[in-house]
């Protein structure tokens, strides 16, 4: 056990006895992987576990909090706090019911990924110390040199002719078997009443097709332009692979590049495509 | 291979703000301007009002196509709506060629109401752009 969990186990256990938090959100041991927990009891809170085979994607679970007086705590990272500012910057999550035990981090992966590979997020990650917390756990990190972000596979994309461009797409989306787990697990996709549910209109049919597929793909994604956080839990919860970080990452790279908005990932007070400026770039004349 | 039937024509849906374009169309008309009857127009309050969803169910419902035509900036009737068209169509004109559509199917365009001519222009141009490229038939619906 590593001393962040036996600090984590701790403060807890201690939130929870003092009534500071009616829950907490972590992980305790699953049957093959880290599993989400709620944890309502200070003396649960010896199951809990943290390790960086913990996958994200806790930060929905406050959606469910929010009818009730008082704060729950959830257990995050930094690209999880900025999950949760996302949400709060939605007015979906009110700030004063969450408490976030941040957690510093190195590097995470994939508790599928055999061969723990880091997420491709932590090369690039500016936020090791989580921006926002309630209560910090772990050391400040300080000697991992953070990279500029690599768009090589888009840029690899970019130069492929139009149609060998779409034949990847559709043959990326073709595997797609709606299960929506993407969207439920995106902290940018809260909306409470979504497109894909409601029959009138019908935006998306129940029919599997080419066409339909570009039509869920197209709009999950630009629905998260520039409010994606970069979280990369679409990713890891899609159980067909689809790449769909290379759309959500090409959407932020265009809003930097396009709209002059240097952090595309960090939720900010107004998001790029509800505001304007007079001199935004014109290509429609 | 992209084979156009001897008969094809262009469809083009121009989305038109009530307020400029659509009077610019309306312009053409009553001018007696003659341009492409490639264009179907659907009117809509504001250039904001256009959804990115729209463009693409338009191109699944086959469309060859898409036009969003408003107000010049700064000319807006709801003072900002088209500012915040731009942004979002800027963006959406790069997605759509990320995922393979020819940019040139999809464009806006600023008309304005006295810019009737203007408006047959484009229409002209755009049409024989698409005539060149063919029918389309990526994003489309096969019912279809």
């Amino acid at each position: 056990m590593s001393a962040v969990e036996t600090q984590l186990r701790e403060a807890v256990s201690r939130l929870l006895a003092e009534g500071k938090v009616r829950a907490v959100y972590a992980h305790r041991a699953g049957w093959t992987r880290p599993a989400p927990a709620c944890f309502t009891r200070a003396e649960q809170a010896g199951e809990l576990i943290f390790n960086p085979g913990c996958p994200g994607g806790l930060a929905k679970y406050l959606l469910g909090e929010q009818q009730q007086e008082g704060a729950v705590g959830i257990v995050a990272r930094g690209c999880e706090v900025l999950a949760v500012q996302r949400l709060v910057r939605d007015r979906r999550v009110n700030r004063d019911r969450a408490f976030i035990i941040g957690v510093t981090c190195r590097e995470a992966y994939d508790p599928a990924d055999p061969e723990r590979r880091p997420y491709r997020k932590c090369q690039s990650c500016e936020v090791h110390t989580p921006p926002e917390y309630d209560l910090l756990i772990g050391e400040p990190v300080l000697d991992v040199p953070s990279q500029p972000d690599d768009y090589s596979d888009i840029d690899e994309l970019e130069r492929l002719g139009e149609d060998e461009r779409y034949e990847y797409w559709m043959r990326q989306f073709s595997r797609c078997i709606r299960c929506f787990a993407c969207r439920n697990v995106c902290p940018a996709c809260s909306c409470r009443e979504c497109c894909f549910d409601v029959a009138e209109p019908e935006w998306l049919s129940k029919e599997v097709s080419p066409s339909e597929q570009v039509m869920f793909h197209f709009t999950r994604a630009f629905h998260v332009a520039g409010r994606c956080v970069n979280c990369q839990e679409c990713e890891r919860v899609c159980p067909v692979g689809i790449p769909l970080m290379v759309l959500n990452r090409k959407l932020a790279r265009d809003v930097r590049q396009l709209f002059a908005i240097d952090k595309p990932f960090v939720p900010g007070e107004v998001e790029p495509l509800g505001a304007f400026r007079p001199d935004d770039p014109e290509e429609f004349m | 291979m992209n084979v156009a039937p001897a008969d094809w024509e262009p469809r083009i849906i121009g989305f038109c703000c009530n307020w400029c374009s659509y009077a610019g169309a309306d312009l053409a008309g009553t001018s007696r301007m003659a341009y492409p009857p490639s264009v179907r127009i659907i009117r809509v309050p504001c250039s904001g009002r256009v959804n990115p969803q729209f463009i693409v169910r338009a191109f699944q419902r086959g469309a060859d196509g898409v036009l969003v035509a408003g107000c010049h900036p700064g000319d807006c009737h709801y003072t900002s709506g088209n500012y915040f068209t731009r942004r979002r169509f800027l963006l959406a004109r790069r997605f759509l060629e990320f995922l393979g559509i020819d940019p040139r199917r999809f464009q806006a365009r600023w008309i304005s109401g006295s810019e009737g001519q203007k408006f047959a222009e484009v229409i002209r141009e755009m049409t024989d752009q698409i005539r060149a490229l063919g029918p389309n038939r990526k994003m489309r619906d096969e019912a279809i």
